[in-house]
């Protein structure tokens, strides 16, 4: 427990960074990429879908055309914190091979539970709202239809978002059906024996279910978020912003944003690290400011119970 | 390994040949007396119901589909198996019975094509909190 074990106490960007790599089925910034901004609150301007209203006929020549007036609207964000802290103490550092190692070790295991509360909140927005139908087996195809027509003024690709676990539930329910069930199987399954096995994979049926729904895309989000709590039996139909232009909700349509707050204007991570000598211990902080903000909630049509 | 591909083929075509039983477990948690409901929609009819009462729990439970109640059991205290049947009926709109050396209704087992509905009251303290957990067995 010598010196060569203790942190070095302060704040300390080099952790902050270290990339950590989010687990397999962190989707949430997919769905509500992220705006980095200067200020923990602030106003925003967005864009939503304009009623349409009928063309004119018939215009009497020299009369002006009447006009529809097209804005946008506005919302305030609140960047709030989130910090977990973790501890490693100077003899477990000397077993993860000295003092680096386990600051990095230390750090980001404290960013990667900030990314769990960021995937969380945005996954209690998108699985977590107000249920627009009942998941029925039997009346998938035309009630995705019905979903597929309530967002289709929204821009972006059009994605079904849920848990593997669900995913797999719908896919047994459908294959259990008698009506959709042999056609669904055969649509992953092809002409051959051969065709079949390949369709067997997880990621070929869902391949098949995007096809067989028309969707662009199906988001798999992690079991333990996605269908966790309230978001639990649920999926969802939206719209993905390609999340190229951090601004694009000024003027398309779109689900909502993760805003970030970024302390020095470029990195969002704030990393603090105390050599505790009273309690023996180092301790590593990690920061972050995120506020997930729904901009068009009607971007999303959520439906629930896909029973186990 | 050919044969395994084979099979597993056969076995998707060969899905809606055998469409059979199937269950599905409701829960809902009630603290004290309030109510609480989970819905599912389903299809086929209804074979059984196991209701699992909660540790030093009681209360009512009651399955409805869109069209029929399909059980309803008050002040149960312990998990019991129950095998719900309503009466049939003719053409007519009557109940149909067998007449014999007595009188008899005719029961059968009840259709579900909708959204099943098990609601339960609780019966307990308003500080306790309970989960209750039934089972649905149907055939497709």
């Amino acid at each position: 427990m010598n010196d060569a074990y203790y942190t070095e106490t302060g704040e300390r960007p080099d952790l902050a960074a270290i990339e950590v790599n989010p687990p397999e089925g962190y989707i949430g910034t997919k769905i509500m990429p992220i705006v980095p901004v200067s200020e923990k609150t602030g106003t925003i301007y967005y864009a939503t879908v304009i009623a349409d209203a009928a063309a004119e006929t018939g215009r009497a020549a020299g009369a002006a055309p009447s006009a529809s007036a097209i804005s946008d609207s506005n919302t305030t964000f609140t960047a709030a914190e989130a910090v977990k802290r973790g501890t490693i103490t100077p003899d477990e550092a000397k077993t993860m091979g000295g003092i680096e190692k386990a600051d990095a070790v230390g750090a980001k295991w404290g960013k990667r539970q900030v990314m769990n509360a960021i995937e969380s909140a945005i996954a209690a927005v998108v699985l977590g709202g107000e249920v627009d139908d009942a998941f029925d087996s039997a009346k998938l195809l035309d009630d995705s239809q019905t979903a597929l027509d309530a967002i289709r003024l929204y821009e972006g690709r059009t994605a079904l978002v849920s848990s593997p676990m669900v995913l797999k539930r719908i896919v047994r329910n459908m294959l259990q059906d008698v009506n959709y069930g042999p056609m669904f199987s055969r649509l992953i399954a092809g002409g051959s024996p051969a065709q079949a096995a390949t369709g067997m994979n997880f990621k070929s049926w869902m391949t098949g279910l995007a096809m067989f729904l028309g969707v662009d895309e199906i988001l798999a989000g992690d079991d333990t978020i996605w269908n966790a709590g309230t978001n639990a039996e649920r999926f969802a139909f939206c719209k993905l912003d390609d999340g190229a232009d951090e601004l694009s909700h000024k003027w398309k349509p779109v689900l909502g944003k993760t805003f970030q707050f970024m302390p020095d204007g470029s990195n969002p991570w704030v990393i603090q690290a105390v050599a505790d000598r009273v309690n023996v211990n180092n301790l590593y902080d990690a920061y972050s400011w995120y506020n997930v903000v729904t901009l068009n909630a009607t971007a999303i049509y959520l439906f629930d119970g896909v029973a186990a | 390994m050919k044969k395994f591909f084979i099979f597993i083929a056969v076995l998707l075509l060969a899905l809606q040949a055998y469409a059979g039983m199937d269950s599905v477990n409701f829960t809902a948690t009630v603290i004290g007396v309030a109510t609480n409901t989970k819905s599912y929609t389903l299809r086929g009819e209804v074979e059984a119901i196991k209701i699992t009462v909660p540790t030093d729990g009681t209360g009512t439970v009651t399955f409805a589909s869109e069209e029929l109640t399909l059980l309803s059991a008050s002040a149960i205290t312990a998990t019991a198996t129950y095998m719900p049947r309503s009466a049939i009926h003719t053409t007519a709109g009557v109940a149909i019975v067998s007449t014999g050396a007595t009188t008899n209704t005719v029961y059968g087992k009840m259709p579900i094509a909708g959204a099943v509905t098990m609601t339960v009251v609780g019966g307990n303290e308003a500080s306790e909190t309970n989960s209750w957990i039934a089972t649905l067995i149907y055939k497709r």
